[in-house]
């Protein structure tokens, strides 16, 4: 498609703008019509309108246990880092009485600058065993993993070093996490996450089990772009962390 | 007190008023998720995209408008839009469970019989079902299920260009039936 287009042929696409189903040239094209069109901006706008009406009749599904308490912890952090204010006392503080507290608070779309440490007075503690190797999250480890990139150390809040994390080159490149002594410290029953933050602020979660001391995860970014590494619990909080210096 | 309009709860959770965040949270985290789900198919990624989903609706609550269409379906349309960046930005997801299947031969429309619990999702169901079947699955398929045109293509046997005949001819239909008008 070269050239711009006329609004006969914008009306011939509209749906597929307003479903989002166009992609490269086409999209530029569409877009560049419609930013001087307001008539076939309409248009787009009133399918978009039909196509969320459709969207009411999506099936519905039960998030994870705790799902609520983790969007609302999300929504104050934004909160307060979208307006500069310390972040509110409200669900910042975690209920006393767990066998072990973690090393800040919860985790959040923070740039680097911004990545408070919360020194709680951590109780975690590294056991002296040595680290059982177990089958990884989504990689196995001797499947002939790429070489290692970036090692940082995992510390709790007291700065007390529990384990490593380690960006792997490879396709797709990984990251491995060791906490020698984590499956003795947690209870089996509770839900535990990785999380990898990247530079640009996006962050993804895989669950890793209460049994093991080690996962690993292949990276959806390139390896570079790895900024945090952390360990959380089922309500957001991160237990360890390790930074990745730009 | 929570026995609010969408409207009115969504306003407090605009306003940054806790307790009307949670309970706009609570009335629709399941819609959320699972469209979420539907489209992105692993649960993991699904919790992200909801989470996603709440802080954009709360960061651009100024750009609702009530006169276009209700809360539910534009938190829906943003879940959408999520879902689908997250599937783009992974190039590829697994093959669909079966409790989400986008087998054409299946009706979502059935699952968990939800929709007979909402009243909004019963209307558009209505006049979804007055469309031609061949019309109604490719539409069902590009927007609950998040399946590009191609996807549909392969998955049914049949010209692109006819799932996409197909999509346009369903959505301009749904309009007229729906009285949309231009805005």
């Amino acid at each position: 498609m070269t050239g711009p287009l006329r609004c006969s042929q914008l009306r011939d696409m509209a749906p597929d703008v307003a479903l989002g189903l166009l992609t490269g040239e086409e999209r530029a094209v569409a877009l560049a019509h419609l930013e001087g069109c307001a008539t076939c901006r309409a248009e787009v706008a009133s399918l978009a309108g039909v196509a969320d009406e459709v969207l009411l009749t999506a099936p519905e599904a039960t998030p994870l246990e705790g799902f609520d308490r983790r969007v609302l912890a999300r929504l104050a952090e934004v909160r307060a880092a979208e307006t500069q204010a310390p972040a509110p006392g409200r669900g910042t503080e975690r209920a006393e009485g767990a066998r072990f507290r973690p090393r800040h608070g919860r985790a959040g779309r923070r740039g680097r600058h911004d990545r408070r440490r919360l020194a709680v007075g951590a109780t975690f503690a590294a056991a002296a065993a040595a680290v059982v190797l177990v089958a990884a999250v989504l990689v196995n480890r001797d499947d002939g993993s790429g070489p290692t990139l970036a090692t940082a150390e995992m510390t709790t809040g007291v700065g007390e070093v529990v384990g490593t994390a380690t960006v792997r080159g490879g396709d797709p490149a990984t990251v491995a996490v060791d906490v020698p002594g984590w499956d003795d410290i947690v209870p089996t029953d509770a839900t535990y996450w990785l999380a990898i933050e990247l530079e640009d602020g996006s962050r993804t979660m895989t669950h890793i089990g209460t049994d093991a001391t080690w996962w690993e995860v292949p990276l959806r970014a390139p390896a570079d772009e790895v900024a945090t590494v952390s360990v959380l619990d089922g309500e957001g909080w991160v237990w360890c962390s390790a930074e990745f210096p730009a | 007190m929570w026995e609010v309009s969408d409207e009115a709860l969504f306003a407090g959770y605009a306003s940054g008023d806790p307790e009307a965040a949670a309970h706009f949270v609570d009335r629709f985290q399941r819609r959320v998720y699972g469209l979420a789900l539907a489209i992105v198919r692993v649960p993991v990624d699904a919790e992200e995209v909801a989470q996603e989903t709440f802080v954009r609706a709360w960061r651009f609550a100024a750009s609702f408008d009530e006169r276009r269409g209700s809360v539910a379906a534009w938190l829906l349309g943003i879940t959408r839009n999520v879902a689908l960046d997250s599937v783009r930005g992974r190039g590829r997801r697994p093959e669909p469970v079966a409790q989400a299947s986008p087998d054409l031969a299946v009706d979502p429309l059935d699952v968990g019989g939800a929709i007979e619990r909402r009243a909004d999702a019963r209307r558009v169901a209505e006049l979804m079902g007055s469309l031609p079947e061949p019309q109604r699955q490719a539409l069902v398929a590009v927007t609950l299920w998040g399946m590009t045109t191609r996807e549909v293509s392969e998955m049914a046997g049949i010209p692109q260009g006819t799932v996409k005949t197909r999509v346009r001819l369903a959505l301009r239909k749904l309009r007229d039936e729906m009285g949309v008008r231009l805005p």
